[in-house]
């Protein structure tokens, strides 16, 4: 099956009756509403002009795209926000106006964007809302290509994984011009349910946020692969709610390109018994780049037996990099092990002077303890195409020398 | 009597883990509890100190005429009860001679005496961590922080020997140690046996009794004592397994 | 063991809490230019120091209250606050004898003569100093150990280059109000290679109803000299809250060490959450000049709300920065305390050790900012932070800030939250330790990091306050 969807009306949604009462009030609210400032706890480190550079704002132009790479397996394509043409099997893919309004109710009600000035922007904006239905196991991943080239492109993906359905998505993002996506995937992981999310980025100088809203139901799993690579500014954010005894591993590297600055903000929320989270997100900062993390796990009163573990770590590789860790707990309930850690440093001068005594030039001795940074992280990954994308980003002294 | 049971009947969860058990055991005497894994010894050491989740069904447990059941574990301690944890947990911060003596005071008090002066509890403290073979420092490590499980053991034996309670259940000293260390456990315990005083080694494993001879040995089987015996039934279950020493008993 | 078996075994009777019947001489509620012109009348200060209060009270009027903090109350009746209140002497050297009275069941060693013969005191009453002590023996070391009100009159120069000068009056909200309306406080200053031979300290109590303190300290060591500072706190219980925003200011020049220390127990409420203070304090050391120290070490149990951010600037290359904590909130009280070590210098060294313990309906938390500048290569911070929670009605929470603009500095930050476990608890009450002695002595054990860094005699008041005996050190 190969098949091209429809260019979804403007604006995304369809004009049922209470989708449009239920957009114009998110049209009011956003009206009201300005984008964030430092003083917002969670955009406190990020350097959010780059997005509103006029020559990234704007709306609607299309974008001379270059012909596409050809995809394997199951895909996605979307253009400027929009999807033009995609493969797959295992997945159901519908447009919102091809939903019943059953589906369009519970959904309108999982979206709700509360204070989000780019959450309520994509909403009200979007150029496309496209909803992604698993019902079993999915073998191979679904890839998602996003491709942004001109003004504000705001895409909206809704991805739901019945109970006990298993499956992959990786997401990747490249530009090709002057140009901000602000765009947001929302997911929905049934009981027992299981998701590996990969998330690749590469820096062309663009601007890129991205929202990650997951709901885990009961014992289900939430796999997050990432790596993000700058562009001129990049915020990737992950926003999980975790239910009963289920389970969010997520996995992370930043690397910074220089005149580049990399946000990650999550924010995790014990609201059930028995739930575990585990955050290793580890950065790499040339010079004249910036990253920040911050990551907040919030454990609700309900959250007892709780189990959660954040590491946020940072390498400087040289002076005006700059780095910026946010890694907190907020806790009100006391059966629980939360803890925390990071580091921020540079790479270890004596363990590089070793290294060079042995006979290692060098660039390749940082090489290898660069490597030997990112491994823990690396050896979470276990979706071939992310892996496949981080190896072509992080080449090996092996790979020069071959 | 020392220690009387009749008819102990918990349940954990629902289901029933002890079933009308009987045991009785004189000033003087020390008897072993044996029992294939999962049988119920640890619960009856966490039942008779006062360990939270046990559901009481039936019967009753009298420490020299007292009911044990009634009180709260600190009240069982100061009555003179004292299990050595199979497993015990660190209190990370608080130092063992610190922890000693906040036990020491608590259990003084309750007997109406005097706390005990500093330099003396320091002096048979030290005294009591080298027989054990513990080294210098281990007085101002915090409780079990960090400890090996061989150091735990010990532990748990330095302190039975210092708070000198009068009956004694043992949860498993013995699991986890080479033979040196179990050595040095059983001389502790040795060392306190006493006309006045009582135990009761709860083991798996039949080799801590070639060192502390047990007056008694039961074998817990179905949630009560299935059978009786002097020190030789060790070598039964040692030299045929459970099945066969349990064999032709009624459940 | 329940929940409020628990409670109970951290609550304990607010022993501190009476009243001292006294005459007062007091203004009426209110906050205008004429309050602040009294105030600087009656202290009879220099005029740069009259026009310095109206400028910050100036600048406090276009400022807001920080609502930032992890806490939560209602709004505060400036106008309806007392901003000077003063025990009536009965002559100039004669003191009330109930002043002294209060002190002494305090145990506060106001006589010379006293057990504690090696600590100098300040007694700061409401807004004013009552008396110092040992001011002789200090003199001929050179120190000087006296009322700020007097430093203004006695050492004006010292004054005038220092005060603000790190925290300046427009720092913050409660800064400003400070630096307009600071009735009194201690001043130190330390010459050059002088090691102060006693220890220093400054009780402060609140006594009149709806007073608000707005104490101002100054502490300058100057070059290689070294001072050890204690700080401790009570007020009567109340109904109403009383609010108490103080400023520190420590200057330490190349190669001085401060220490300073607290012991924070302010009427923290009742368990409702009726009345207690609101302790909205600035302290900010300098480390100014090479090879400086400055290191907090805090015990926080009282007060019905804690903002306070013991900070440390490290300007000086080598200079070092230490800021050890044991805050614990039980009932209705709110804490959100931290510090700030802001690396400018290179080689500047800073080390956070936090332990927060949550109880009852308490929310307890670490907010804390490691800044490293891009001058300061060789930076190093390490930070351990741990949070203990009582219960399940409570919240602890831990906000890092951690920011670098220096490859060659390492920053490294662990957090954990944990409870007193049931088998911890178990555990000792086999061993026949009833259940708030052992809630004390896991408690004790969790902020036994902190306790060490304390001064002896400090040590032990803050062991009671959390019913804990520390008096387990081996030989």
């Amino acid at each position: 099956m190969n098949t091209a969807l429809a260019v979804c009306q403007s604006g995304g949604w369809a004009e049922d009756a209470a989708t449009l009462t239920w957009h114009e009030r998110l049209a009011e609210r956003l009206a009201a509403l300005t984008p964030p400032t430092r003083k917002d706890e969670f955009w406190r480190y990020s350097r959010l002009s780059a997005c509103f550079a006029p020559e990234r704002t704007g709306r609607g132009l299309d974008c001379p795209f270059p012909s596409p790479e050809p995809l394997a397996g199951e895909w996605i394509r979307l253009d400027q926000g929009r999807p033009v043409a995609s493969h797959t099997r295992a997945w159901r893919l519908r447009p919102w106006s091809e939903l019943d309004e059953t589906t369009r109710a519970r959904w309108r009600e999982r979206l709700e964007p509360g204070e989000d000035f780019f959450a309520l922007r994509n909403l009200v904006e979007a150029d496309a809302v496209l909803l992604l239905e698993l019902e079993k196991t999915a073998d191979a991943p679904l890839q998602l290509h996003y491709r942004h080239g001109a003004g504000w492109v705001q895409p909206l993906v809704l991805v739901e994984l019945a109970p006990g359905a298993r499956g992959a998505l990786v997401e990747t993002f490249s530009s090709f011009g002057p140009s901000t996506q602000n765009g947001a995937a929302h997911f929905w992981l049934g009981e027992g349910a299981e998701l590996t999310h990969g998330v690749f980025t590469a820096g062309d100088g663009q601007a890129l946020l991205h929202r990650v809203r997951a709901r885990l139901c009961a014992h289900a799993r939430l796999d997050v692969q990432a790596f993000a690579s700058t562009g001129a500014y990049q915020r990737l954010e992950w926003d999980v709610t975790l239910g009963k005894s289920s389970t969010l591993r997520l996995s992370g590297i930043t690397q910074g390109v220089p005149g580049g600055s990399n946000d990650v903000a999550l924010r995790i929320r014990h609201a059930a018994p028995g739930a575990a989270t585990d955050v290793l997100w580890r950065g790499l900062v040339p010079a004249e780049a910036h990253s920040a993390v911050i990551g907040r796990i919030l454990i609700e009163p309900a959250g007892q037996r709780t189990d959660a573990a954040m590491r946020l770590d940072h390498l400087l590789l040289a002076d005006s990099a700059a780095a910026d860790v946010k890694p907190e707990l907020e806790i009100y309930a006391d059966d629980v092990a939360c803890g925390h850690g990071a580091t921020l440093g540079r790479l270890d001068d004596e363990a590089l002077f070793y290294l060079r005594s042995r006979g290692i030039p060098e660039a390749e001795a940082r090489q290898l303890l660069i490597d030997a940074f990112l491994a823990p992280v690396l050896q979470r990954f276990t979706l071939a195409e992310v892996l496949r994308h981080v190896q072509s980003r992080l080449p090996r002294p092996d790979d020069a020398a071959a | 009597m020392m220690i009387s049971l009749r008819n102990l009947t918990v349940a954990v969860e629902g289901r029933r883990i002890l079933d009308g058990l009987d045991l009785d055991i004189a000033a003087g005497e020390v008897h072993a509890l044996m029992g294939p894994n999962g049988a119920g010894k640890s619960t009856l050491a966490n039942v008779l100190a006062g360990r939270e989740g046990y559901e009481l069904l039936e019967g009753q447990a009298l420490l020299e005429g007292r009911d044990l059941l009634a009180m709260e574990p600190e009240e069982r301690a100061q009555a003179g009860l004292f299990l050595s944890f199979q497993h015990p947990v660190e209190i990370p911060g608080v130092s063992n001679l610190q922890f000693l003596r906040t036990a020491l005071d608590c259990l003084r008090k309750a007997r109406g005496e005097p706390p005990l002066d500093s330099a003396a509890l320091l002096r048979a403290a030290r005294e009591v961590a080298q027989l054990l073979g513990l080294p210098a420092d281990f007085l101002k490590r915090g409780v079990n922080e960090g400890f090996s499980g061989g150091e735990k053991k010990r532990n748990e034996i330095l302190q039975m020997l210092l708070l000198e309670p009068r009956f004694i259940i043992l949860d498993e000293p013995d699991s986890g140690l080479d033979v040196d260390a179990l050595k040095l456990v059983a001389a502790g315990v040795n060392r306190l046996r006493h006309p006045e005083r009582a135990f009761l080694i709860i083991t798996h494993y039949p080799r801590i009794l070639e060192y502390v001879r047990p007056d008694r040995v039961h074998i817990l089987h179905g949630g009560r004592i299935a059978r009786s015996g002097e020190a030789d039934l060790a070598h039964q279950i040692e030299a045929g397994g459970y099945a066969a020493v349990l064999e032709g008993t009624a459940v | 063991m329940s929940t409020t078996e628990l409670d109970a075994a951290l609550s304990q009777a607010y022993e501190a809490g009476f009243v001292t019947d006294i005459e007062t001489e007091t203004l009426p509620p209110g906050l205008d230019e004429k309050v602040i012109e009294y105030i600087s009348a009656k202290k009879n200060e220099p005029e740069f120091l009259r026009q310095w209060r109206l400028e910050a009270f100036r600048r406090w009027q276009t400022m807001r209250e920080p609502h930032w903090a992890h806490v939560r109350y209602e709004p505060i009746d400036y106008q309806g606050l007392i901003y000077y209140a003063a025990p009536k002497r009965r002559s100039e050297t004669e003191i009330d004898p109930k002043l002294l009275e209060t002190y002494e069941k305090l145990g506060v060693p106001v006589h010379e003569r006293a057990a504690l013969a090696g600590v100098a005191v300040d007694a700061v009453f409401d807004s004013v100093s009552v008396l110092t002590t040992f001011k002789d023996k200090l003199a001929e070391a050179g120190v000087i150990f006296c009322p700020i009100s007097e430093a203004v009159q006695k050492y004006p120069e010292l004054v005038q280059k220092y005060l603000g000068s790190v925290v300046p009056p427009g720092d913050n909200f409660f800064a400003a109000l400070n630096s307009a309306v600071f009735s009194d406080g201690s001043f130190v200053y330390i010459p050059k290679g002088v090691r102060c031979p006693l220890e220093l300290s400054t009780y402060f109590r609140i006594n009149t109803a709806r007073t608000g303190q707005f104490e101002r300290t100054l502490i300058i060591a100057d070059e290689g000299s070294y001072v050890s500072y204690l700080e401790g706190c009570t007020a009567p219980m109340r109904d109403e809250h009383q609010l108490h925003a103080a400023v520190v200011e420590l200057i330490a020049l190349e190669g001085a060490e401060i220490r300073y220390s607290t012991v924070q127990n302010w009427y923290p409420g009742d368990e409702e959450g009726r009345g207690g203070v609101y302790n909205f304090v600035t302290k900010r050391g300098l480390c100014a000049g090479r090879g400086a120290k400055i290191s907090w070490t805090q015990v926080e149990t009282g007060s019905a709300i804690t903002w306070k951010y013991p900070s440390v600037i490290l300007k000086g290359d080598d200079s070092v920065g230490e800021f050890y904590s044991v805050a614990l909130t039980r009932g209705r009280q709110q804490a959100d305390t931290g510090t700030k070590m802001i690396h400018l210098g290179r080689n500047t060294r800073s080390t956070i050790v936090s332990k927060g313990i949550a109880a009852g309906h308490s929310q307890n938390a670490y907010r804390g900012l490691v800044r490293i500048n891009p001058g300061a290569s060789g930076a190093r911070n390490y930070t351990q932070c741990d949070s203990l929670l009582i219960g399940p009605h409570c919240g602890a929470h831990t906000f890092p800030y951690i920011e670098s603009r220096n490859p060659r500095a390492i920053v490294e930050h662990e957090a954990s939250t944990s409870r007193v476990s049931e088998e911890q608890l178990f555990y000792c009450r086999q061993r026949g330790i009833d259940p708030e002695r052992a809630v004390a002595l896991i408690v004790g054990g969790f902020c036994k990091d902190v306790f060490q860094k304390l001064p002896l005699e400090f040590a032990v008041e803050a062991g009671k306050l959390l019913e804990v005996s520390l008096e387990g050190s081996v030989g």
